[in-house]
């Protein structure tokens, strides 16, 4: 059913923006300091295959963020609201690394809650003054455009596949529609899996995953189910990219990204080594003074140190700098975070409207880019031979309520075990209070950096470059010149060849390009249906 | 440098690898970028370091059946897919760094220092232009790929890397076919 692709492309896309955004959680996946096993892929995780994994081909590593807020979300529930995912950067100032945690109980922001549905921030309760700056450098929207007048390639309802006695053409014909979309998405969630890679905010994600050191600076993030517009200086600093769409029978499923093309280098920021330090003189010691009172403590007061954010009931998941103080026990149990760097100015100022234009950041060839094609491949491509006759039983395909509990059993949320590296806890300093934090002083030096690349490809050999590609692509397609000729011959371009049917021998170097054949073992082409071979 | 040319190879082929794989990130050499592998890490290094290659061609085909004749056997293969990279590749500038020359060229040799990391930096904004453009085509058009490969058959669809101005660099591009060809993929069972 084209409605549990598009939900379960929710997820997918949940889960690889969070795993490669959300540093604490996922950073049992990474190997401290070896930067070229960071992946998940090259631990043992070939003998755990999840039928999660299975979903678009694309097994992701453990993710616990992900999980828990996909059952938030309500995955498998036909929820097709738009998914945004808001990626902060917190920055505390490098006056709190010496200074003594502030006294008080609950470190919340306070700001107003706006009731937009379950799937949203709550209030925090407290309010305090602290050094801390947020920023959201990037924000993701997946959401599905259902068209409202039915055409195109089917008028399949969007709630439900129903399988009507119609015959079995039209099964055939939905399922041919089902699985172009499944494709679709497949190579959509690839671009993902590459651009969330690409983009600045990874470094430093494995800048926090990696190194053993205490950064003053953490990423968080948030999601919701509308976009906060941006103000116009955001909105001026943010570049955007959006992904061609994928077409299905109802509408689209849309993809784009805002995000800071620049962030200042973070690396260079100070951080504490975890190195181990005998405090000798330490308040109360024999050694200092023994009348001296720690006045920034009342005395009735306990020793606070940082907010701790349950889950159940946040939508966050703000991974904050540990303080100084080594007391990790929190003050309010059920303190809410909202980590948002939100002007209060534009929360009415109306809802921002993904551009779908094409990106910003395209580099313009010498060469065009090259593409001709007369016919589509699928339409062109008589029955494969590998066609089964429609079945007449019904699918073989779990139902949704086993399959959310299938999904929720694999994806069980993890203990995080105490990362060794010395975050202490998840448990972190108080949000800044003021709606307007310190803002970035971000770069606007975008389309000069844009422009020096431009030159940089186009200018005359520098005697010290030692690479430069050129991005000449050109998207063509043709046939192989008849035997005889030379394979390095230069070929003729852009010229576009209907494809008949993939009928390939069964060797071991070729593929069965039976898209028929996949789907038919997975019954539909849910990848779970082959329950007997993970049970 | 072989890894950034791997780099963008690999990141077209995970967008063509179209069976059940689970994504092994790579990191750049010298740049700050990670991209996509779908092939084992070991078979990597092998045979990039005598490519100065200017027009790199990846094609993706179907195998026709086999056309039995006199004179032929061969397979008839049909591209429905071929990109066209193309790359500069211009040898460093070696300044000579003995020490008595480094005290007259101190100043010089600060501006240099900084106009070589300017450098550094656009070639790495320009590689990314580069994958950006890579996601770019790759989701322009769709509707010509095959169907998905069986999963029990191999992960990508077949292709094969050509140099078109270079026929006497076979060797490498051998090599540099099998770098990409060769050893099971992060295929899951």
């Amino acid at each position: 059913m084209v409605e549990q692709i598009i939900t379960e492309f929710f997820a997918k896309s949940m889960h690889i923006i969070l795993e490669s955004r959300s540093p604490f959680v996922s950073s049992r996946n990474y190997y401290s300091g070896d930067p070229s096993t960071s992946s998940p892929s090259s631990s043992s995780s070939t003998s755990s295959i999840r039928p999660r994994d299975k979903w678009f081909n694309l097994a992701l590593g453990d993710c616990p963020a992900a999980l828990e807020n996909m059952d938030l979300w309500g995955v498998g529930e036909s929820n097709f609201e738009p998914l945004v995912i808001d990626v902060i950067l917190i920055r505390r100032s490098s006056e709190l690394d010496r200074a003594c945690p502030p006294p008080g109980g609950c470190l919340v922001r306070n700001i107003s809650a706006k009731d937009h549905g379950p799937n949203y921030w709550s209030i925090g309760q407290q309010e305090m003054v602290t050094e801390r700056s947020e920023k959201i450098i990037e924000r993701w929207v997946v959401q599905y455009e259902s068209r409202k007048s039915a055409g195109g390639m089917g008028r399949e309802p969007i709630l439900g596949a129903k399988r009507s006695g119609s015959g079995s053409s039209h099964s055939f014909e939905m399922s041919v529609a089902q699985k172009k979309v499944y494709k679709r998405s497949i190579i959509l969630l690839r671009s993902l899996y590459v651009t969330v890679r690409l983009l600045p905010a990874y470094k430093i994600f494995r800048d926090l995953s990696s190194t053993g050191q205490i950064r003053p600076f953490s990423l968080a993030h948030k999601i919701s189910s509308f976009v906060e517009p941006f103000t116009r200086v955001e909105d001026a600093e943010m570049n955007q990219f959006a992904f061609v769409p994928v077409e299905t029978p109802c509408g689209r499923l849309c993809l784009s990204v805002s995000y800071l093309p620049i962030l200042e280098d973070l690396s260079l920021e100070s951080s504490t080594p975890l190195s181990a330090q005998l405090i000798t003189d330490y308040v109360g010691s024999p050694l200092a003074e023994p009348l001296r009172r720690f006045e920034s403590l009342p005395s009735s007061a306990p020793a606070p140190t940082y907010v701790s954010f349950t889950r159940r009931h946040s939508w966050s998941n703000s991974h904050r700098v540990p303080s100084t103080s080594p007391s990790p026990s929190p003050t309010h149990s059920d303190s809410r975070a909202l980590c948002h760097n939100m002007n209060p100015d534009c929360l009415l100022s109306g809802q921002k409207t993904v551009d779908n234009s094409p990106p910003r950041i395209l580099v313009t060839h010498n060469s065009p880019v090259i593409y001709k094609s007369t016919t589509s491949f699928n339409e062109h491509c008589p029955s494969p031979p590998f066609l089964p006759s429609p079945s007449p039983s019904p699918p073989h395909f779990p139902g949704r309520n086993s399959l959310n509990s299938l999904m929720r059993t694999e994806s069980a949320p993890e203990r995080i075990p105490l990362a060794p590296r010395g975050f202490l806890t998840n448990d972190a300093l108080p949000l800044s209070p003021s709606p307007k934090g310190t803002r970035f002083r971000s770069s606007s030096q975008t389309d000069s950096t844009r422009a020096q690349a431009v030159a940089a490809s186009a200018s005359q050999p520098s005697p010290d470059c030692k690479f430069q590609a050129k991005p000449e692509l050109k998207f063509g397609c043709q046939k192989v010149p008849p035997p005889g000729k030379s394979d390095a011959s230069v070929l003729p371009r852009g010229t576009m060849t209907s494809c008949t049917s993939p009928r390939l021998p069964s060797t071991s170097s070729s593929s069965r390009l039976s898209m028929l054949d996949e789907f038919e073992n997975f019954g539909i082409f849910c990848p779970f249906v082959e329950d007997e071979d993970f049970r | 440098m072989p890894s950034e040319r791997a780099g963008i190879l690999h990141t077209i082929l995970f967008h063509r690898a179209l069976g059940l794989v689970r994504p092994k990130d790579v990191d750049s050499e010298h740049f700050e970028i990670t991209y996509q592998q779908q092939q084992q890490k070991e078979n990597e290094g092998k045979g990039m370091y005598n490519l100065l290659l200017m027009q790199i061609l990846l094609s993706f085909y179907e195998e026709k059946n086999k056309q039995v004749s006199w004179f032929t056997n061969k397979v008839e293969r049909q591209h429905w897919e071929q990109w066209y990279i193309n790359l500069h590749i211009m040898q460093p500038n070696v300044h000579g760094r003995s020490g008595n020359t480094r005290a007259a060229l101190d100043p010089a040799a600060g501006n240099k220092k900084e106009e070589s990391s300017s450098r550094h930096a656009s070639l790495e904004a320009s590689l990314r232009e580069v994958l950006f453009q890579i996601i770019k085509f790759v989701n322009e058009k769709k509707d010509h790929i095959p169907p998905v490969p069986n999963l029990d058959c191999i992960v990508s669809f077949p292709f094969e890397i050509t140099v078109p101005s270079h026929s006497d660099s076979s060797f490498g591009v051998e090599i540099l076919k099998r770098m990409l060809q060769t050893g099971h993929p992060t295929m899951l069972s």
